[in-house]
C-alpha cells in the first residue's frame, strides 16, 4: 500500500515537472507581452512588474500587423465555407456509399499528405503568376483547400457514418428528396462534425506559412507571415513582438476545447483504424 | 417506432427502386469536391511534372518560353552540393526530432495513463505547445535562445552549465531547432500512443502481475507489444510531418548560420520563389523529394509488420 503510494507520488511528480516544460514557454511570452522593454530585457527575470496592456495595441498598430490578422480572417472564412460546402456531399456519398472506397481514400489522403507543400506551391505560383491570382484572397482561398478539403471530407464522413440509415430510410418512405434528406435530416445532426471540421479548416489556414509566403504578397498577407516579419525585430522590440504572438494564437485558444476530442483523428488522418 | 418498421417494409419492397438514385445522386454529390481537386490538386500536381522536365528560369526572361530539356533538371541536382546539403539537414533534423518526440511522448502518455485525478488538466498542459503555430513558436524560441538577452542561457549559467550559441554555431544549430521541433510536436506522439494505451486491455497486465511479473517485464512484454501498431502510426506521421519541416526551422534560423540549416523545403522555396525564380529547376527538385518521402514510407509500410495504414 505505501509504495502504491509512493509510485503515485512519483507519476505526479514527473507529470508536474513535464508540465512546467511544456507550459513555462508560453507563460514567458504571456509575460514578456505586458513587460516594458527595459523589463523584458534584465536579466535576471523581473517576475513583478506592471502589465503594460498598451503592448497590444502597439503592436496591433504594428505596419501591417491589423491588415494581415483582418485578410487571415477573410482567408480563413472564405476557405471554411468552400471546404464545407464542397466537403459535407462528398461526405455524405462517401460515408453512404454502396462502392466502399474506403481505403483508396485512406490510402490517397495519406499520399496527398506526405507530399512536400512545395510540390503544388511552385506550379500555383506559375499558373497565379500568370492568371492575376496571385496575392489575391481568391487565390489563396483556393489554394488552401489542397490541405483543407480533404480533411474535411474525411472527418464529416466519419460523423456521418454514426448517423443510422434507418433514419434516412424512414425519410424517403415519407417521400423526401435526397436533397430534402442532406439538408433537413443529415445535416442537423452532424452539426457537431460540421463545426469541429470548420474549426479545423480555419485554424490550418491561420497557421499556414508556406503557402501565403508562396502565393501572397501584401494584399493576402496573412498572419503568419507578419509573424515571420518580427523576427527582424532587435532586442528592445521583444514586449511587441511576444504581444504579436499573443493575438496570433487567439483562434486556437477559443477553439482548442471543442477541437481537443478530435485532435487524434486529424492527427492520423488517413490511417484506416476507425 | 412507427418509422423502424416502415423502414424494414421499405427495404423488403422498394429495394430497386431506390437504389438507383442513392448511386446517381452519389455522384451528384460529389462532384464539386472532384472538381476542386482536380483543379486545384491533380492539374498542379501534372502540371509541375511536365515542367519539371523543361528549362524554365523566369529570372533569366524565360516566363514566356518553356524549353524542353529532358531529363537535365534532374541530372543537374546530382552535382548540386546545395540540394545534397540541404537533404542531409533535413534527414539529420528529423532523425533527431523523431527519436526525441517518441522517447519524451511515450513517458509522458505512460504517466498520464496512470492516473485519473488531475488527468485532463494534466493532459492539456502536456499537450499545451500543439495549439500554438508554428511560426509562433518558432518566433518565441528565437527569443528564448537568444545568446545575450535568452532566458535559457541565463538559466544554463545559473546551474553553472555552459551557454551556448545555439542558432549561430553550426554544429548546434540542426539540435537546437530539433529540440524546438521536439518541445512544439511531442503532443501528437503523447496522444496517439495514450489513445493506443486506453485501447489495450488490462486482463494481461493484471494477470501478469499477479504472477508476480514486475512492472518493467508487463512493459516490456505486455505493454509495448500491444502499443506497437499505435507506434508505428506514429512514427509514419511524424516522419511525413518532420520531412516536410519548413517554418519551425526557417523562422528560428533563417536557414543560417551559411545554410548550415537550411532544410529541403526552404531550398525548394528560395530555388523556385524566394531567391531565384528557377521554377523548371525547383520543380525536379520537389518531384525528387516528394519521391523520396514516398520511399521511405513505403519502407515503413513494406518492413515493419502490422501497420495499421491499410
Amino acid at each position: 500500500m505505501n509504495r502504491k503510494r509512493i509510485g503515485k507520488l512519483a507519476t505526479y511528480i514527473a507529470l508536474l515537472v513535464l508540465a512546467l516544460l511544456f507550459t513555462c514557454p508560453v507563460l514567458w511570452i504571456i509575460g514578456t507581452s505586458l513587460k516594458r522593454p527595459v523589463d523584458a530585457a534584465s536579466l535576471p527575470p523581473i517576475w513583478i512588474f506592471k502589465p503594460q496592456w498598451s503592448n497590444y495595441i502597439e503592436a496591433w498598430n504594428n505596419r501591417g500587423f491589423a491588415r494581415a490578422f483582418l485578410n487571415t480572417v477573410f482567408i480563413g472564412l472564405g476557405t471554411v465555407i468552400v471546404s464545407i460546402v464542397a466537403g459535407v456531399p462528398l461526405g455524405y456519398s462517401l460515408g453512404r456509399s454502396p462502392i466502399r472506397g474506403k481505403q483508396v481514400i485512406g490510402v490517397s489522403i495519406l499520399v496527398l499528405r506526405l507530399l512536400p507543400e512545395m510540390i503544388f506551391l511552385l506550379p500555383l505560383y506559375a499558373i497565379y503568376r500568370r492568371t492575376g491570382l496571385f496575392d489575391s484572397w481568391t487565390g489563396m482561398i483556393l489554394a488552401f483547400q489542397i490541405l483543407t478539403l480533404p480533411f474535411a471530407v474525411w472527418l464529416l464522413r466519419g460523423f456521418i457514418l454514426q448517423v443510422p440509415a434507418e433514419i434516412e430510410d424512414a425519410g424517403r418512405v415519407d417521400g423526401c428528396s435526397e436533397w430534402q434528406l442532406i439538408w433537413q435530416i443529415i445535416l442537423p445532426l452532424i452539426v457537431p462534425g460540421i463545426v469541429a471540421s470548420a474549426m479545423f479548416t480555419f485554424i490550418t489556414v491561420w497557421g499556414a506559412l508556406l503557402f501565403p509566403l508562396a502565393l501572397g504578397y501584401s494584399r493576402a498577407e496573412t498572419i503568419s507571415v507578419a509573424i515571420a516579419n518580427f523576427r527582424g525585430f532587435a532586442n528592445f522590440q521583444w514586449p511587441l513582438m511576444a504581444a504579436g504572438s499573443v493575438i496570433a494564437t487567439i483562434p486556437q485558444i477559443l477553439f482548442f476545447g471543442f477541437i481537443q476530442r478530435y485532435l487524434v483523428a486529424g492527427l492520423t488522418m488517413g490511417s484506416v483504424k476507425a | 417506432m412507427k418509422s423502424v418498421t416502415q423502414s424494414k417494409f421499405h427495404y423488403l419492397s422498394g429495394k430497386f427502386k431506390s437504389v438507383r438514385p442513392q448511386i446517381l445522386y452519389g455522384y451528384i454529390f460529389a462532384t464539386p469536391s472532384l472538381a476542386i481537386a482536380i483543379i486545384l490538386i491533380l492539374y498542379p500536381l501534372l502540371f509541375g511534372l511536365f515542367v519539371s522536365f523543361h528549362q524554365w528560369n523566369w529570372s533569366k526572361g524565360q516566363a514566356d518560353n518553356m524549353v524542353f530539356i529532358g531529363l537535365e533538371n534532374y541530372i543537374r541536382m546530382v552535382g548540386d552540393p546545395y540540394f545534397w546539403n540541404a537533404l542531409k539537414n533535413t534527414l539529420y533534423f528529423t532523425l533527431l526530432a523523431l527519436v526525441a518526440e517518441l522517447l519524451l511522448g511515450l513517458v509522458c502518455a505512460l504517466l498520464l495513463h496512470r492516473i485519473t485525478r488531475g488527468s485532463l488538466i494534466l493532459r492539456t498542459a502536456l499537450i499545451f505547445p500543439l495549439i500554438i503555430s508554428d511560426i509562433v513558436a518558432a518566433v518565441m524560441w528565437k527569443m528564448l535562445l537568444d545568446p545575450s538577452m535568452g532566458h535559457i542561457n541565463y538559466y544554463l549559467s545559473v546551474l553553472g552549465l555552459p551557454a551556448p550559441n545555439w542558432l549561430t554555431d553550426p554544429k548546434l544549430v540542426i539540435p537546437a531547432v530539433a529540440l524546438v521541433e521536439t518541445w512544439w510536436n511531442t503532443g501528437v506522439v503523447t496522444l496517439i500512443l495514450l489513445a493506443g494505451l486506453q485501447s489495450l486491455p488490462t486482463e494481461p497486465e493484471e494477470m501478469a502481475q499477479v504472477d508476480g511479473a514486475s512492472g518493467w517485464q508487463v512493459f516490456l512484454h505486455i505493454t509495448l507489444p500491444g502499443l506497437q501498431p499505435f507506434v508505428l502510426t506514429a512514427v509514419i506521421f511524424r516522419t511525413i510531418d518532420l520531412l516536410r519541416v519548413f517554418a519551425i526551422v526557417w523562422g528560428t534560423t533563417g536557414g543560417g548560420p551559411v545554410r548550415a540549416s537550411q532544410v529541403m523545403q526552404h531550398y525548394l522555396y528560395l530555388q523556385g520563389i524566394g531567391s531565384y525564380l528557377n521554377i523548371g529547376y525547383a520543380t525536379s527538385l520537389s518531384v525528387t523529394f516528394a519521391i523520396f518521402i514516398g520511399i521511405i514510407v513505403l519502407i515503413y509500410i513494406r518492413f515493419i509488420p502490422k501497420v495499421e495504414v491499410e
